[in-house]
């Protein structure tokens, strides 16, 4: 028998498709010819038939929408008194006809009844009956088909629909519930063809029209969708020879390249494709919302629970975020920038009808950015560039700030701020290890950063700690974005476009010049770690001391490892496998320990950018003070030294954001960092940062940023005076900190923090003449001063000092010294247990 | 034929791939895992947390070859994998019985 795929017709209906690469006339034209074929086959074997039967094309046979090598979806029919085991005499020639014919028939046999006994763990049959057309048979049985199928379909409706949404939801999981894969399947992925039948059964299924808020959209909406999916799915069963559904690299340049022969623009039509998708899915998504409930007793509590997020703007319900007065988008476009910060805080998801009213509001929000109107504060609508930059760093500071930024990128709000986003927008790089288009990697990648900085469960541990460590949240969310916005020009050193991107939108913010500074690196960097980890020796101390000098700091370097982890993850699931998260934290660890090592070693030497007054005030500091502050500020704590030399105060104390930030320059003294400290803490003040430098001169600089929790120095002005008066005192007159404002007892630790453990670690390695002690603890008013009173009392001298804290802990790296050399073992030790002491007392 | 299975050094993959593509060997496999041998592994202290650090990334080549450009591949291996150090890696080396190319069945040192 001729295989109908080597028929003239069949040939012809070919030859057409690829003058024309209309896919919707190939699969009209594919249909009827194949129905010929099975009508023939049917009557042929009708005289086997049992008893009364029918035959109904159904899934896309039914539609008359057959693709060249799809299945040939058929239901057989019969009348309740036949037995079904009958019904093989019909059925299995007219499949064996097919089979002969080249054709792939998928048949089903059912009676009556079994269309009027709805099975949920069949929805897939009642809803292919949707599309079920008849083709042959009795017709009095074909009549009493369709008043079962109008019956179910009436008393069913609520139960089809959600069983609909469950298999979405199912087939959309397999594919990470993105559209945006750079091999996307046209027919199960999300956006395909199978979402186009859904949105057509939900329409019939709820007598509504898709897209109800743009009356006509639906119409046109579904052609073009049609067209594009038809013609690709035509093509690729061509090319393939059966039914085959993904669109693969190999495949997808010749048709990129069949299109471009016929004056397509392949990059617009790729755009095209992506954006019509996520319309599709988005839209289904709007259908969801509206239609399904939550299924459980649990989930409806969670739902409730989260109502009590509403405020006077936004609406928490059944779960998901609502605008109170959408109306009020246009008159204050700041509206959308605290909804977006309110999704960053919280990390509910946002409604789709909220995603549409804020897309509606677009125009005048980027009118806002144009004018720029004069007003400063938040209440008042403003987005100003200052305005905008910090609602910006709000949201992208927040724990949930992956929520946001898809949000902001759904609402199209993202590629207002920064049009460099559309550079990036489904943007297929061709790569056998991504999975995604670039903007959806870099959203995939900003969502593992955050489930690390959330501290999600399990996740590395090594890398939980290094994220807890690290307090630029909003800058790291910001390299992300823009870490490959360079590539719309290709792989190849799109690091350094992306840098230079990033630098021009974040000074359009008017961002602080060192953050940009930051931002920049880690996007210039983000594949240093990575081909550290492929072609370099991670036990190598060069390795470490090359790393540590492009990278400067141990905050750079943390953000960097957090940054490729991010970066890893982003490329597929499973892409950050143990063997490479070992291969991140070994690059990780020897960077660090070249950093350790640079601290304790080495020392400024003289240069070009500094009179020889500085230098010599400068000599022998560690080179992390040139790191930590710039020249202007170097400048100014020299002014300070002057000061102090002739005598007078040479400490700066000023109010710096929400804290205060204290500078001094003394000569080197026991117990003078200590006494500071204590004095701070005893006036109940809580240290956040202290960095304490040593020069070969035996004078001092001393930085502490601290808070003031009773706000005694914020609302009285003079207080500062006088704080500054008694520094003085503790500074230049070895006044003690007990003797000027004596502690009101040990201060106590809160339940939570008494589970922490403290910890001394100490290393004698990093200097000849330097032991650096690892301190952490919970965090307590007068810690510091215990911490630097211990090594006092033990004859240590602090050269270098660093002090972090975080939330409820406190992590402090003193690199000290002992009558100018390193510590013995059994004075580490000794140290050691001392420390321990103090660090547990409290507890 | 010989089935050839190095373990070595992850920074060096790309040197060993060069190496043996130098030579005329087309076909590898290449496994990331991890394990140690006499360079065991170590104890590492982070932030007062202890992390053992037992078993070593590694990267695993495996070459079938005909026997006589065994040894050539050997000494491609030796040049490129080494560094000196302790955990340069293992070079293992099997008989093979047969290889059968799945496409079309062609059997013995033309089906590699």
């Amino acid at each position: 028998m001729e295989k109908l795929h080597s028929s003239q017709a069949w040939n012809q209906i070919r030859d057409r498709f690829f003058e024309t690469l209309d896919g919707c006339a190939c699969m009209r034209a594919v249909s009827p010819l194949v129905e010929a074929e099975v009508l023939a086959a049917f009557h042929r074997a009708l005289p086997q038939a049992p008893g009364p039967v029918a035959l109904l094309a159904v899934g896309g046979f039914g539609r008359g929408e057959l693709f060249p090598h799809s299945d040939i979806d058929l239901l057989f029919l019969h009348a309740d008194e036949v037995a079904p085991p009958q019904m093989a005499m019909l059925v299995g020639p007219v499949c064996q006809t097919l089979w002969d014919l080249g054709l792939e028939p998928s048949h089903s046999v059912h009676s009556l009844r079994d269309i009027t006994r709805f099975q949920a763990d069949n929805a897939e049959f009642f809803l292919s009956l949707l599309d079920a057309r008849p083709l042959a048979g009795q017709p009095a049985l074909l009549g009493q088909f369709d008043a079962a199928r109008t019956e179910l379909l009436r008393e069913k409706r609520p139960r089809l629909t959600e069983r609909l949404f469950d298999l979405m939801d199912g087939r959309w999981r397999q594919f990470s519930f993105t559209i945006h894969h750079l091999e996307p399947d046209i027919k199960d992925g999300p956006g395909g063809l199978r979402d186009l039948h859904s949105l057509r059964w939900l329409a019939a299924l709820k007598q509504e029209t898709p897209f109800w808020d743009s009356p006509g959209q639906w119409e046109t909406f579904q052609a073009e969708a049609l067209q594009q999916l038809a013609g690709i799915r035509c093509f690729l069963h061509y090319q393939e020879g059966r039914n085959q559904n993904v669109l693969r690299f190999d495949a997808q340049e010749e048709w990129l390249d069949l299109l471009c022969r016929r004056g397509w623009d392949a990059t617009q039509w790729s755009r095209q494709h992506y954006r019509r998708g996520r319309q599709l899915q988005r839209e289904l998504q709007h259908w969801m919302e509206r239609y399904s409930r939550p299924a459980t007793a649990l989930q409806r509590g969670i739902a409730e629970w989260r109502a009590r997020l509403s405020n006077a703007d936004f609406l928490v319900s059944r779960g998901m975020v609502l605008l109170k007065s959408p109306s009020q988008l246009d008159q204050d476009p700041t509206l959308a920038l605290r909804l977006f910060a309110f999704l960053s805080r919280h990390g509910l998801p946002i409604a789709e009808d909220t995603i549409r009213r804020l897309r509606k509001a677009l125009p005048a929000f980027v009118q806002s950015l144009a004018t720029t109107p004069a007003a400063e504060s938040n209440s008042q609508p403003t987005t100003e560039p200052t305005g905008l930059r910090d609602a910006l760093l709000r949201i992208c500071d927040g724990p949930h700030a992956d929520v946001a930024v898809r949000a902001m990128e759904s609402a199209g709000y993202l590629a207002a701020i920064f049009p460099e986003w559309l550079d990036i927008e489904a943007l297929l790089v061709r790569d056998y290890y991504h999975r995604y288009t670039v903007d959806e990697h870099t959203l995939v990648c900003i969502d593992a950063l955050c489930e690390l900085l959330r501290g999600q469960k399990n996740l590395d541990p090594r890398m939980l700690d290094m994220a807890e460590q690290t307090d630029a949240r909003a800058l790291l969310v910001l390299a992300l974005l823009f870490h490959d916005i360079g590539k719309k020009d290709g792989v190849d050193g799109h690091e350094l476009r992306s840098r230079e991107a990033a630098r021009v939108a974040l000074q359009r913010l008017q961002m602080e010049e060192r953050d940009i500074d930051t931002v920049c690196l880690l996007v210039q960097q983000h594949l240093l770690l990575a081909r550290m980890m492929r072609s370099r020796d991670l036990a190598d101390p060069a390795t470490g001391a090359e790393l540590a000098s492009v990278l400067g700091s141990l905050p750079n370097l943390r953000m960097l490892t957090l940054v490729t982890y991010a970066d890893i993850r982003g490329v597929f699931p499973g892409a950050l496998s143990p063997w490479r998260m070992d291969q991140l934290w070994s690059a990780f660890r020897i960077a660090q320990l070249a950093m350790e090592d640079r601290v304790a070693q080495e020392r400024i030497r003289p240069a070009a950018s500094y009179s020889s007054q500085e230098l010599r005030y400068m000599e022998g500091f560690s080179t992390r003070y040139t790191r930590l502050f710039l020249p202007a500020q170097v400048h100014d704590h020299f002014l300070l030294y002057q000061e102090m030399l002739r005598g007078a105060s040479g400490l700066r104390l000023r109010a710096v954001e929400s804290s205060f930030e204290l500078i001094a320059v003394c000569q080197d003294a026991p117990m003078r960092f200590a006494e500071v400290a204590g004095l701070l803490a005893a006036l109940g003040h809580n240290i956040l940062v202290a960095d304490a430098f040593r020069n070969a001169h035996g004078v001092m600089l001393l930085r502490f940023r601290f808070e003031d929790p009773g706000r005694g120095l914020t609302l009285n002005p003079e207080d500062l005076d006088r704080l500054a008066h008694r520094l003085h005192s503790v500074l230049y007159h070895q006044a003690t900190a007990a003797a000027i404002a004596p502690r009101r007892g040990q201060p106590r630790l809160s339940r939570g923090q008494r589970h922490l453990e403290p910890y001394v670690y100490s290393r004698n390695d990093v200097s000849p003449t330097l032991t650096m002690f690892e301190v952490g603890a919970a965090d307590r008013p007068g810690l510091l001063y215990d911490i630097a009173r211990t090594l006092a009392a033990n004859g240590c001298t602090i050269d270098v000092l660093i002090v972090e804290t975080r939330a409820h802990r406190a992590f402090d790296t003193l690199y000290v010294q002992k009558m100018g050399r390193e510590l013995t073992a059994d004075e580490q030790a000794e140290v050691t247990v001392a420390l321990l002491q103090v660090l547990r007392s409290g507890r | 034929m010989k089935k050839l299975e190095a373990i070595i050094q992850p920074f060096k993959m790309e040197d060993v791939k060069r190496a043996l593509t130098d030579i005329g060997v087309t076909g590898m496999t290449i496994t990331e895992v991890k394990g140690h041998g006499r360079q065991k592994g170590h104890k590492e202290v982070y932030r007062g947390n202890e992390y053992v650090v037992d078993l070593l990334p590694k990267v695993k080549v495996e070459v079938v070859l005909a026997d006589n450009k065994v040894e050539d591949a050997i000494q491609a291996i030796l040049g490129a994998a080494r560094t000196g150090k302790i955990g340069d890696g293992k070079i293992f080396l099997y008989e093979v019985a047969e290889a059968i190319r799945i496409r079309n069945d062609e059997r013995g040192e033309t089906a590699l």
